[in-house]
């Protein structure tokens, strides 16, 4: 019923639009003008988020101060086939600080290389650190895991950790630090930094991209509208909330994401920590890294569909998400593939108009903004560096570019999927030595 | 990359942007606003502090960026007007980008270089042009002097002579005077002489009574007196405290022993 609700909603959206044409209530210049309107409000609207982004971190919020009791924290560290990156991941959990009682869960999913022996061999070393063999199941991936992760542990918070990650010593005290001292907490979230940088162009792009997330997305929508994101990776949450809201969706790709938006509908806050910092390997190569972001975009053209169909998702701070899922993955993708038509039909010489728009400063200013964002996001992680400043003035050129191929393949993939009435399966990164 | 190369490269930018800017805007721009152009940046960047610095360099941009679109609405340029003026804009935006860069690795290198001269002035053994020991290398040997001097049962004297009440002009180089005068008032291999900051000197007189304390003190101020006006002598803090055998509490003894 929702669904026939939306199509026939979205199809006579467009014969409303092919009929005011047509007995010429709107005129092209009219839509355009509209659209271009629509443009510069949003490049006014990544200007303040950058700005908000840097007044975060330049005051440097996110700093709580200690507690008086450290409550019970359960680390899980879901793991399949991590062998290649699990034994410095370890490494890095077992120094982590934390005055209250931690137990560090690896939730071997049916690993077939060393990842239990590297487990084990922590285990019977360290009074912190537990090796759970997770029973095969489905649907595969990271939810059903975590999902075993809540059910065998018993902390108040638990805090999850790729098994690619290495956290800083200092990293789940601020987040516990800061869950517990910030009203009606949810949990809090940490930052994610790249530990390959320097290792080939497509590293720094990713790292670039990754400090541009954290200043706009994070520190900057925080500062302006105390809503934050769940990263899949340093981040806390309370045992209570997740158990209210009957844990992970185990069909979530982006789990992150999805539980963001029920935690946020909960009418709990999220809160970004800067200075609680973790390590990450990013892909080092392209078809590596495309898999990873389809199943990223896969995971969030779910949250899309489940934003639509469900009620409750256009209230309170839930909204700010759910715009922010629809001008992404609708609005700004509807309008970047119509540009790209314009631009190849123009080049051709098959489609031509005479309009008075500045549409070649618009398109420069977009190009500034862009820009700006990056080099704030150096700014505020002191990242500033010749390479990264000259790799910034290419990445809307080259890197953005890839997001319109990546969203293309990851939309067929996932009408397919829904006409065929397949579960989208689990992809894990490869991860590199 | 290192950090001259870092800073030439930057350079390079500045100077072929501004060259760049005189080109193309020289009938229309006077040579006036160009010195300004290249000064202004450099003035604001380097008075700020790094953050505020940046938060005016990419301001500039956005309400330029912003007021060029507005502009541009207003006169309906055409795509020729649009793109010469996006050049221009392009090339300014570069160049005080690269005075931002450059006074922000400037000011690093000035601020690191300090930091290492702080590193070497706590690891060096004497203060420079001096015969007075580091802080670091006198709190070593005072802590070897005290030990011995409590297995021989022994008292001795730690003096402090604090300068906090100097002009703060004269401190630098009085601080070096002082400290040469006490130097040469003490007895050469036996006690020894130290700076702790820029305002104190330390001095540890061993196997010394009441006595040698006084002849000691008495043997400073003449030297002082060659050297320093006696408003200036006066203005000197002296602490003493026992050290060695039956060490006592600091005893305060006010300005000007």
């Amino acid at each position: 019923m929702k669904k026939w609700f939306i199509s026939s909603f979205f199809i006579g959206f467009l014969i409303l639009i092919g009929v005011s044409f047509y007995f010429e209530l709107i005129s092209f210049r009219g839509l355009l003008l509209f659209i271009t309107g629509l443009f510069i409000v949003l490049l006014l609207y990544y200007s303040v988020l950058a700005l908000a982004g840097l007044y975060y971190r330049a005051k440097r919020k996110g700093n709580m101060p200690s507690l008086e009791y450290y409550p019970s924290v359960d680390i899980l560290i879901p793991a399949h086939n991590e062998g290649i990156v699990l034994e410095q991941t370890l490494e890095a959990m077992v120094r982590l600080r934390y005055p209250g009682r931690l137990t560090i869960y690896v939730l071997n999913d049916n690993s077939s290389d060393d990842t239990a022996d590297i487990a084990d061999e922590f285990e019977q070393t360290y009074q912190r650190v537990r090796h759970i063999r997770v029973p095969a199941g489905e649907p595969k991936g990271k939810s059903r895991v975590l999902n075993h992760g809540l059910e065998i542990s018993d902390g108040t918070y638990f805090c999850v950790y790729d098994a690619d990650n290495q956290p800083e010593p200092e990293a789940l005290i601020k987040l516990v630090e800061m869950a517990e001292n910030y009203p009606n907490a949810g949990g809090a979230v940490g930052h994610v930094r790249t530990m390959n940088e320097e290792k080939n162009l497509l590293t720094r792009m990713i790292s670039i991209e990754f400090q541009v997330f954290q200043l706009l997305m994070q520190a900057g929508r925080w500062q302006l509208f105390k809503t934050g994101s769940l990263t899949g990776t340093n981040m806390l949450v309370k045992r209570s909330v997740i158990e209210d809201l009957g844990g992970y969706d185990p069909y979530a790709i982006a789990e992150d994401a999805e539980l963001t938006l029920r935690i946020t509908r909960q009418g709990m806050f999220l809160p970004i920590v800067p200075h609680s910092i973790t390590w990450e390997q990013e892909p080092e190569t392209m078809p590596v890294y495309i898999k990873q972001r389809t199943r990223w975009l896969l995971g969030n053209l779910y949250i899309v569909e489940k934003t639509l169909l469900e009620p409750g998702y256009f209230k309170g701070k839930l909204l700010v998400h759910s715009l922010h899922q629809l001008m992404v993955y609708v609005i700004f993708w509807i309008f970047l593939v119509i540009s790209y038509i314009w631009f190849v039909l123009g080049v051709f010489g098959y489609f031509h108009v005479i309009i008075t728009i500045p549409l070649m400063v618009i398109w420069y200013i977009a190009y500034v903004v862009y820009t700006i964002q990056l080099l704030s996001a150096q700014s505020a992680e002191k990242t500033f560096t010749p390479q990264n400043i000259l790799v910034s003035f290419i990445m809307y050129f080259t890197y953005a570019q890839l997001f319109s191929y990546l969203f293309v393949k990851s939309t067929i993939m996932y009408m397919k999927a829904k006409r065929e009435k397949r579960v989208i399966g689990w992809d894990k990164t490869t991860r590199f030595k | 990359m290192d950090r001259l190369n870092k800073l030439s490269i930057a350079a390079l930018v500045w100077i072929g942007t501004f060259l760049l800017l005189f080109y193309f805007t020289q009938t229309f721009i006077s040579s006036f606003y160009f010195v300004l152009l290249a000064i202004i940046p450099f003035i604001v960047f380097l008075n700020l502090k790094e953050k505020l610095a940046f938060l005016v360099f990419i301001s500039f941009i956005l309400i330029s960026s912003f007021g060029l679109l507005t502009y541009a609405f207003q006169q309906a340029w055409e795509t020729p007007v649009q793109l010469a003026a996006v050049g221009i804009h392009a090339i300014i935006v570069a160049h005080i980008g690269t005075a931002y860069v450059l006074t922000k690795w400037i000011k690093a290198l000035a601020i690191e270089n300090r930091q290492l001269q702080q590193r070497v002035n706590e690891l060096a053994e004497y203060i420079a042009n001096t015969r007075v020991l580091s802080f670091r290398e006198f709190n070593k040997q005072k802590e070897l002097i005290t030990n011995a001097m409590v297995r021989r049962k022994e008292t001795g004297y730690l003096l402090t002579l604090r300068m906090n009440k100097w002009a703060r002009r004269v401190k630098k180089s009085g601080i070096d005077l002082l400290a040469e005068s006490v130097y040469t008032s003490v007895r050469e291999h036996f006690d020894v002489v130290g700076k702790q900051d820029k305002d104190t000197i330390l001095i540890l007189l061993q196997n010394t009574g009441e006595d040698g304390l006084h002849i000691v003190k008495e043997r400073i101020n003449n030297r002082l007196e060659d050297v320093f006006t006696p408003e200036t002598i006066n203005k000197i803090e002296w602490d003493k405290e026992i050290v060695g055998y039956g060490r006592q509490a600091t005893v305060k003894e006010g300005d000007a022993q």
